[in-house]
């Protein structure tokens, strides 16, 4: 239910007949750019005022066309967003949000994430245990998340109160 | 209650005036306090529910993002914590309600959101706002807040009033105090005052009070101790009028009788007039009315002349007794206004008036009309005279007048006729002096010596021729009859020069006779004439007596008109004029008789013929009645001449005038008669 009211209001044009894989990656593309929004990054991240927000997708792109749709003309503060697709390889560190899709190997892909800054985003049942900073899971027929606090921090970003509120679970900053 | 406060001593009434006035005004500015401080409270409280607001909608911007209704939820569930707030509401961007919080279960309803986020309302103790939810200064959502503000409200209003009450107690007890310590500065005063007042009235009209200050008290007490001063001194006044005052109403009463006498005097004496103006109104001989239109009083004999009471007068118009016209022909009514009006109008009338009895007899009689003023009002005193008798004797006089003219017109005509024969006679005599020396003349020619020439010449008729050779006798014939005949030629130029004398006097006979029958045939009859020869006529008529008294006759005939006249009746009054002056030359007894006669135009369309003298004139007191019948100087005058004069000057158009300065200085008459013929009235 959340979901069919959540695509109503930030999609209206997509129609019900879709299949609910798709329902649910338009969902986890808008927690994506709503991550965004509760997330502050570190000072020295961007080079200027206008400096993009990079989204990358790692390996297999599960939103298809969605998540492009979703980021047209949409700002985070004064930046506007773009989505890159991106091998997992290299240094992935240049995005701002990493997705890393169910078919990508997580800990292989955290591996090259080599620089704080990068908000990565999972959804495999250990992405948590493996570093990653948030993970996206279904829960009731709804998209929930969890969050790393010990990997936030590492990966120096700090994650609104507001945020955390919303989550299910919070994995806790080790002592 | 207002009674009563009236009825409250000075001194209550000061510390009750001083106590409300204190507690209105400390009412008034708790009041005002009280409500500036609850405008105050609900201000702040709407700036509270704003922060409130605010901070509910920056904590509901992660759940609003991520469309999580329980996490919304239970952020407003915080609001339990304000029992203030009865319901929060947030609305989704699009309008729809997101999460909803009420603090009573029964009711779901969400507050209405208010579009422009920040704005508040209130009303009836309820005060809703609402806050937009802003994300990266974009507007997300709203939130609305409703809160009740009543128990906030009653609980500072009791808290105020308990504390005003307090402090009001407070106020007045400290007023109370003051007003307890002040009050005796106005209070004893006005109580000494009382005090002396009532001291006063007790009969001490020595009582002073003290003034101990200088404000209205100060006055008062000034304006006592006067009162009471001025008070003293009247009552001694007083007691000393009381005493006069008996003597006096003695004195009054006696002048009172003395006045009332003397005015039962005046109005006894005013009756007494009233009754003599009433006595003399009643018995006057003629009718007296007072009027207007109508009758206002009349006496006796106004009644007797219309012959009814006097109630049937007043109130009644004159027109009432009158005929419908008058003998004149005129409207009587019309008339009577006219007359009524001109002597209202302050010209005193006196007309002869035709009234009607009762019994509808008429009554002849003379009116007069005057203004008079009785009590400020104009009305008129008529006066009326039964003149039926008087009018009645003046048709017997006029008869007589008539006759007397027919006589005198005769006695006239002897005079005419004594003229004539008195200018005939003159002439006669010179006729009768002229024959006489003809007759002498004759009787006396030498015409007997002729036939004794003729008789001696007869005798020798043989040797006439020696005889008148050689006889001395016969040589003397000659020159005999040349003287002869001389004498005989002077004597017939003598004879014929009286008889052409003669002829002249029988020729002047005939004139006197032709022109005195040429009057007596013209008599009657108008006829256009040199004035100037009717001038000359009657000079002519009177030219013996003017010689015979050695009158000289002056003419100035400044103007020499024509205008139709009465011939026989002008040339009447001028040679009775003549005839006058000479008399009166006579009688004035100077050497220079000088009688002037002149004809003049007076510019007015009259010729003016004037007999002048230089005689015995006229006294001014004959003047006026010298044209009256009967009027005479003359031991055998019958004063008729100048009478009959004027009249016939009269029935001509024209007037006989009269002009003396006086005893000796002569007398001037003077005929005027019209130049143009008027219509003659039949």
């Amino acid at each position: 239910m959340l979901v069919v009211a959540l695509l109503l209001t930030v999609s209206p044009g997509v129609g019900l007949a879709e299949s609910p894989t798709v329902l649910e990656y338009k969902v986890k593309g808008a927690f994506l750019l709503n991550f965004a929004k509760f997330t502050k990054w570190p000072a020295d991240e961007f080079a200027a005022t206008n400096t993009p927000v990079t989204v990358g997708i790692v390996g297999e792109d599960p939103f298809g066309s969605t998540l492009d749709q979703l980021v047209a003309g949409e700002t985070i503060g004064t930046r506007p967003v773009v989505v890159k697709r991106l091998a997992a390889s290299g240094d992935l560190s240049q995005c701002q949000i990493l997705f890393i899709p169910k078919s990508a190997d997580a800990a292989n892909v955290l591996k090259h994430v080599v620089s704080p800054g990068v908000l990565t985003v999972g959804e495999s049942d250990n992405f948590l245990d493996t570093g990653g900073v948030i993970r996206l899971l279904i829960e009731d027929k709804k998209v929930r998340f969890e969050v790393n606090m010990d990997a936030a921090q590492r990966a120096h970003l700090t994650i609104s109160s507001q945020l955390l509120k919303l989550a299910k679970t919070i994995k806790p900053l080790k002592p | 209650m207002n009674q009563a406060f009236q009825n409250l001593p000075i001194k209550r009434k000061l510390m009750t005036v001083m106590m409300l006035t204190s507690s209105v005004a400390l009412l008034l500015s708790c009041v005002g306090f009280v409500g500036y401080q609850l405008l105050n409270f609900i201000q702040n409280e709407k700036q509270n529910l704003a922060t409130m607001g605010d901070v509910i909608a920056a904590n509901s911007t992660a759940a609003l993002s991520f469309r999580d209704q329980s996490s919304a939820e239970e952020t407003l569930r915080g609001l339990k914590a304000e029992p203030r707030i009865l319901k929060a509401c947030l609305y989704a961007k699009d309008g729809t309600v997101f999460a909803t919080y009420t603090r009573d279960k029964n009711d779901q309803s969400c507050p209405p959101s208010v579009p422009r986020g920040g704005s508040a309302t209130f009303d009836y103790n309820h005060l809703t706002l609402s806050r937009s939810v802003l994300l990266d200064g974009r507007n997300i959502g709203t939130l609305s807040l409703q809160a009740d503000l009543a128990p906030e409200v009653l609980a500072y209003l009791r808290r105020a009033g308990s504390i005003l009450l307090f402090v009001m107690a407070a106020s007045l007890l400290a007023a109370l105090l003051v007003s307890r310590r002040l009050q005796h500065f106005i209070s004893d005063p006005l109580r000494g005052l009382v005090a002396s007042t009532q001291e006063l009235a007790g009969g001490n009209l020595s009582v002073r009070v003290a003034a101990a200050s200088t404000d209205e008290f100060g006055e008062l007490a000034h304006a006592f101790n006067e009162m009471a001063g001025s008070l003293q001194y009247s009552h001694a006044e007083i007691l000393n009028y009381q005493q006069t005052l008996e003597q006096r109403v003695k004195d009054r009463t006696l002048e009172l009788e003395k006045e009332i006498a003397e005015r039962k005097q005046a109005e006894r004496a005013l009756r007494d007039s009233e009754a003599r103006y009433r006595v003399l109104f009643d018995n006057a001989a003629e009718g007296v009315w007072l009027m207007t239109d109508t009758f206002l009083d009349c006496n006796k004999n106004a009644c007797e002349l219309f012959a009814c009471n006097r109630e049937d007068v007043i109130g009644h118009s004159p027109i009432e007794f009158s005929p419908l016209t008058q003998p004149d022909g005129k409207d009587s009514a019309q008339a009577a206004r006219e007359r009524i009006a001109s002597a209202l109008g302050g010209h005193p009338q006196l007309f002869y008036w035709q009234s009607k009895r009762k019994d509808g007899t008429l009554v002849d009689a003379e009116i007069s009309l005057a203004d008079v003023t009785i009590g400020g009002q104009h009305v008129i005193l008529a006066i009326s005279r039964d003149i039926t008798e008087r009018r009645r004797t003046e048709a017997q006089m006029e008869d007589l007048h008539r006759q007397l003219l027919e006589i005198s017109r005769e006695a006239g005509m002897a005079e005419v006729a004594t003229n004539v024969l008195h200018n005939v006679g003159n002439v006669l005599n010179s006729v009768n002096v002229s024959t006489a020396l003809v007759s002498e003349k004759i009787r006396e020619s030498r015409v007997s010596s002729l036939a004794k020439v003729v008789a001696l010449m007869r005798a020798r008729q043989n040797d006439l021729a020696a005889f008148l050779t050689e006889d001395p006798k016969g040589v003397q014939l000659c020159d005999y009859l040349d003287n002869l005949a001389q004498y005989l030629g002077k004597e017939q130029t003598e004879i014929l020069k009286e008889l052409e004398s003669l002829n002249a006097n029988i020729g002047h006979i005939k004139e006197i006779v032709t022109m005195q029958q040429s009057y007596a045939r013209a008599a009657g009859i108008v006829e256009t004439l040199p004035i100037v020869d009717l001038a000359e006529d009657a000079l002519r008529i009177n030219s013996g007596a003017l010689a015979r008294h050695e009158v000289q006759v002056v003419r100035e005939y400044i103007a020499t008109p024509s205008a139709p006249v009465d011939k026989h009746k002008a040339l009447q009054i001028l040679v009775n004029l003549v005839r006058n002056a000479k008399y009166a030359l006579d009688e004035g007894g100077r050497k220079d008789k000088r009688l002037t006669i002149r004809v003049a135009t007076d510019g007015e369309g009259s010729v003016t013929i004037s007999v002048i003298d230089n005689g015995v004139g006229i006294p001014p007191e004959n003047l006026t009645r010298i044209f009256s019948y009967g009027f005479t100087t003359r031991k055998n005058g019958h004063g008729f001449g100048l009478h009959s004069g004027a009249l016939a000057a009269k029935e001509m158009g024209g007037s006989l005038s009269v002009h003396s300065d006086g005893p000796g200085q002569g007398a001037a008459f003077t005929l005027s008669l019209p130049l143009h013929q008027e219509h003659k009235k039949v």
